[in-house]
């Protein structure tokens, strides 16, 4: 049965170079609770390495929720963010591998890019990852929506309402044909400014995102999505308005 | 040549990291491209560009660029005065387009290395 989910489907852990430390995943999944997400995309920049423990944190417990829906952040060839859902764990770990193996050569910096810290999902040990998360993968956009496609996943690019590494900043246009699930405008826009001002979003499914860094900032950008259950194929369906499913943003 | 001296011959103006404007310069590079600068300009190089997010300054760290020139008169983002200032990397800005910028640097005797 249709029924509707609050969902936010993209929030940095402290992973991402540029995010606050405590965005933990045990913090980010209670911070849902409080705020009434029911489902949560972790999407960190160019790695899933926290969304197995999110996923743990969210399962385990007296209370359980948000549904975690395993996703990346990912920065291609042309300098633009697209956030990529994918439908579990193992294809998350599949996609994570590929993106690893076309990370920008060199390690993190963490005195200029910031610390990126990785949580064990079973022991919940927290290391550093060293890879150079920060800059810009490899994969050209059409490599990203050929693989996510092909996992099964999602590919919608990220914030673009806004100049920097956003698709439309970094192309002006958004290409035809290219098979993305919707488009992620930021929290500063409403729907129908974003549509006045950007005309080339319309005929995409739209989807409001909080992109948070910090605690304080998870839901403040969301969206109702009116689906069967909490999947990455039923999120495809509301984005298109396929079947019944919607997406409901601001 | 320093930054300083540059921005003063040029008549650019220093957006934020006014503290390292004595750093010298040694020679220039131009791309809006985050992955291409990493990969090709030089240790003291200024760096004329129209990208104008943190990630910039960033990079201007990493790769210990004397100085970044944001040309066609573009407004830095916040997030990326307050990194500029605290790391002393100068940020200057000029209403000329990236083209005629490079030119005057050019005219400077700033050189790209090839």
């Amino acid at each position: 049965m249709l029924r509707a989910w609050a969902a936010d489907l993209h929030v940095h852990t402290f992973l991402s170079p540029c995010a606050s430390r405590d965005m933990s995943p045990g913090a980010i999944v209670r911070r849902c609770r409080e705020v009434g997400l029911d489902i949560v995309a972790i999407a960190d920049h160019n790695t899933a390495g926290n969304v197995a423990r999110a996923m743990a944190e969210a399962t385990s417990g007296p209370t359980t929720g948000p549904v975690v829906v395993p996703g990346m952040e990912v920065c291609t060839s042309e300098e633009l963010h697209v956030v990529t859902l994918l439908p579990d764990l193992p294809r998350a770990a599949q996609w994570d591998a590929a993106v690893r193996g076309a990370l920008a050569p060199g390690e993190n910096v963490p005195g200029i890019f910031g610390e990126q810290w990785v949580q064990d999902a079973s022991t919940g040990a927290i290391s550093s990852d060293t890879g150079l998360l920060a800059a810009p993968t490899r994969l050209s956009l059409a490599d990203v929506v050929s693989q996510v496609t092909a996992l099964g996943g999602a590919c919608i690019p990220s914030h673009v309402d806004r100049a920097a590494f956003s698709i439309l900043g970094q192309l002006g246009f958004i290409p035809e044909g290219l098979n993305i699930a919707g488009l992620e405008i930021s929290r500063a826009i409403g729907r129908k400014e974003a549509l006045l001002r950007l005309p080339q979003i319309a005929g995409y499914g739209l989807i409001s995102s909080s992109d948070a860094h910090s605690l304080g900032e998870i839901g403040l950008g969301c969206a109702l999505l009116w689906i069967e259950e909490p999947t990455v194929a039923e999120i495809m369906l509301a984005l298109r308005g396929a079947l019944g499913r919607r997406v409901e943003i601001e | 040549m320093t930054v300083q001296e540059i921005a003063d011959a040029l008549g650019m103006t220093c957006l934020a990291g006014s503290s390292g404007m004595d750093r010298e310069v040694t020679s220039g590079y131009a791309s809006d491209l985050l992955s291409d600068v990493m990969g090709h300009a030089q240790d003291g190089a200024i760096w004329v560009t129209s990208q104008v997010h943190q990630n910039v300054v960033a990079v201007a760290l990493l790769l210990n660029l004397s100085a970044v020139v944001i040309a066609g008169g573009l407004a830095l983002m916040e997030d990326a005065t307050g990194k500029a200032d605290a790391r002393g990397m100068p940020m200057l800005s000029t209403q000329l387009p990236a083209f005629e910028a490079v030119g005057r640097l050019y005219q400077l005797g700033v050189r790209g290395e090839v």
